[in-house]
């Protein structure tokens, strides 16, 4: 209970700031289940201890947090005007967002309270959670474009600590933010392009969570996960439709475009589950050009 | 324009928007007062008003939004 305080304390705190933002987190929370407080409580009481190691307040990562939420909205806005995200080319969101350390820092810490704070965010992570440990035979797994590291975490915990973890990311800064978050402390953290990452080993396991979108050429980016895949590995991948945001570039429209992407780069899907972010169907979410998050399992054909 | 005659023609667009007969939109509403005001009409209210105003907000701006007074003196201000 008193976790649960604690999380409607941060909304009530959110809310006070931006009543239209806390109104919608107070009818999302409704519709969450115990199992969902249950991690709540454990996610927050990790969020504050790496907020006191990293040195920044609640306060500031709420800070942080809203100018995620409202640079959501103006992209949005944009959205719904021009029909396309505002950018394209990878170079410019890079130079932008992920090689810029202020910007980047902002962003992680509003990321990672989003986790716990959307729905949609929190189910696709539960769908990841629910399911890796069904594919506990690896020998060594890779993490592309981890973020803040709270899915290469959660590997850590559930897997076998003889797994070699190797996290990829392109921003300098987000490595810095995992390896703060993230206790375990045998991942090998490495700052490279994931298209100029060069390695010897073949991965069993490979993650990639909203990365897809953040690139120019996502067929070329699974292509590569494939070219880096054992024949019996596996893949996990999450990406969103329709989902402006200062750094994404490539826009699905609905999720059977992801599907015939991965279907043509030479994937199964095992497992797959669609969240709106919205209450609302994933066909009219669609429809309406409301975001739906994509995830799944896959396999080699 | 005035802040006066701005909050009327707001009450136009949350009606027209978020399809009510009666909007009573003071400067002090917030989202709280209207059910119908909610993360995607939000979006929608702000692309019907610089549609209507010609105008172009920045994330900053929304940002600062609490209530319909922010909205009406941030598009006084942007027209002068």
């Amino acid at each position: 209970m008193e976790e649960k305080s604690k999380l409607n304390s941060i909304v009530a705190k959110i809310a006070n700031e931006n009543p239209l933002h806390g109104k919608k987190l107070k009818e999302n929370l409704q519709l969450l289940d115990d199992k969902f407080f249950g991690w709540a409580e454990v996610f927050l009481n990790k969020y504050l201890r790496f907020l006191e190691k990293t040195g920044i307040g609640l306060d500031e990562a709420i800070k942080f947090y809203l100018n995620k939420v409202n640079e959501n909205i103006y992209e949005m806005v944009n959205f719904f005007q021009t029909g396309k995200y505002r950018y394209s080319s990878f170079e410019e969101v890079n130079a932008r967002v992920y090689a810029n350390k202020e910007v980047m820092e902002s962003y992680m810490y509003g990321l990672l309270l989003s986790q716990v704070l959307w729905k949609q965010h929190y189910l696709i992570f539960d769908f990841y959670r629910s399911n890796l440990s069904n594919y506990n035979t690896y020998k060594n797994y890779l993490e592309v474009g981890g973020g803040h590291g709270l899915f290469i975490n959660e590997a850590t915990e559930l897997l076998d600590h003889n797994i070699e973890y190797d996290l990829v990311d392109v921003s300098e800064k987000s490595l810095e933010v995992a390896e703060s978050f993230i206790d375990y402390k045998g991942i090998n953290y490495i700052h490279s392009d994931i298209f100029e990452y060069e390695s010897n080993k073949k991965y069993d396991f490979i993650s990639m969570g909203e990365v897809l979108e953040h690139v120019e050429n996502p067929e070329a980016l699974l292509n590569k996960l494939k070219s880096m895949l054992n024949y019996e590995g596996k893949i996990f991948i999450t990406t969103p439709t329709n989902a402006p945001d200062i750094d994404h570039i490539y826009l699905f429209n609905n999720t059977e475009e992801i599907r015939v992407l991965i279907n043509n780069c030479g994937f199964n899907i095992e497992q797959e589950i669609e969240v709106p972010t919205e209450n609302i169907s994933p066909e009219k979410a669609h429809k309406r050009k409301i975001c739906v998050m994509y995830a799944a399992f896959l396999s080699h054909k | 324009m005035e802040n006066k005659e701005i909050l009327l023609e707001l009450t136009e667009i949350f009606a027209d928007i978020l399809d009510i007969d009666e909007v009573n939109l003071q400067y002090n509403t917030t989202a709280n007062d209207i059910e119908e005001w909610d993360s995607l009409t939000h979006i929608q209210l702000i692309v019907a008003i610089e549609k209507k105003y010609r105008i172009k907000f920045t994330s900053i701006e929304i940002q600062a939004w609490k209530n319909v007074g922010d909205i009406s003196n941030l598009i006084v201000e942007k027209l002068k």
